[in-house]
């Protein structure tokens, strides 16, 4: 399964009453409130063994499936 | 309920902000200690309130519970009416450290110390020691979050949030946040 894949699949476990994968604005549409990006970070620190830190909680990161899996690629260097 | 208590609870619920509500407990001195910036919701001051101690920016809902005894002692000796064993109440302490949020409907049990930053989730029942730089949740209340990492969550999500005075929420961002409501659901 790829990244992009493992990401989306995290995503419905979170939020099952919508279809985020090709939403674009998922932090300034306000798709997921604060305890429910928490539980997102959580989710992929462990599905992907990488540590998110406060400086990677920019809308940049979060806005899409892409940019999350971006920015799983990039920690994993 | 003694007759302080009931005269404090009283004079509480005519207080309608908790910020004055946390002010009249330091007033009278009826915690153990309470510090400042803090927010007490509850107009019902619970039993033996010297054993609460409140640090800096500690916010209480007013649905929250803070438990600091049991009154297991009392259905004991009932129930066992005959036994010598002399059944006594429990108490215990609660400190709640500088800059704690308990949200709504939280219980926290006595012996419990919930160090500095940190948010009880709603619900929740606090039965031991938060961590510090928690956010907590569940029964029994577990750390599932950093407060570090939900403050930067919430400053990411700035645009979300709305400002209104008095609890008047204009019919235009009512109809705003239905359709927020709304486009967060696929049907």
């Amino acid at each position: 399964m790829s990244i992009k894949e493992q990401v989306n699949s995290i995503l419905k476990a979170i939020k099952p009453t919508k279809d985020l994968s090709s939403v674009e604005d998922i932090i300034e549409g306000g798709y997921l409130d604060s305890f429910e990006l928490m539980a997102l970070i959580a989710q992929l620190g462990e599905e992907f063994s990488v540590e998110i830190g406060v400086d990677e909680i920019v809308p940049e990161n979060f806005n899409s499936v892409d940019a999350i899996a971006a920015m799983i690629e990039n920690l994993k260097g | 309920m003694r007759a302080d208590r009931l005269y404090h609870s009283v004079r509480l619920l005519l207080l309608r902000r908790p910020a004055k509500r946390a002010a009249y407990l330091k007033k009278h001195d009826i915690l153990g200690a309470i510090g400042d910036n803090c927010k007490w919701g509850p107009w019902l001051l619970p039993l033996y309130p010297k054993l609460i101690k409140l640090g800096n920016n500690v916010h209480v809902h007013k649905t929250a519970k803070l438990v600091t005894h049991d009154m297991l002692n009392s259905f004991l000796k009932t129930r066992n009416p005959n036994d010598d064993f002399g059944y006594r109440e429990k108490l215990g302490c609660i400190e709640l450290m500088d800059n704690v949020y308990i949200s709504m409907n939280v219980t926290v049990m006595n012996d419990v110390r919930i160090n500095k930053d940190c948010i009880i989730s709603a619900g929740s029942v606090v039965t031991s020691d938060i961590p510090e730089n928690s956010v907590a949740s569940g029964i029994p209340a577990k750390p599932t979050g950093r407060f570090d990492m939900f403050l930067a969550l919430r400053r990411m999500s700035k645009g979300q949030r709305v400002t209104f005075k008095n609890q008047e929420l204009p019919d235009e961002l009512a109809e705003e946040e239905w359709s927020r409501f709304a486009k967060r659901r696929d049907k």
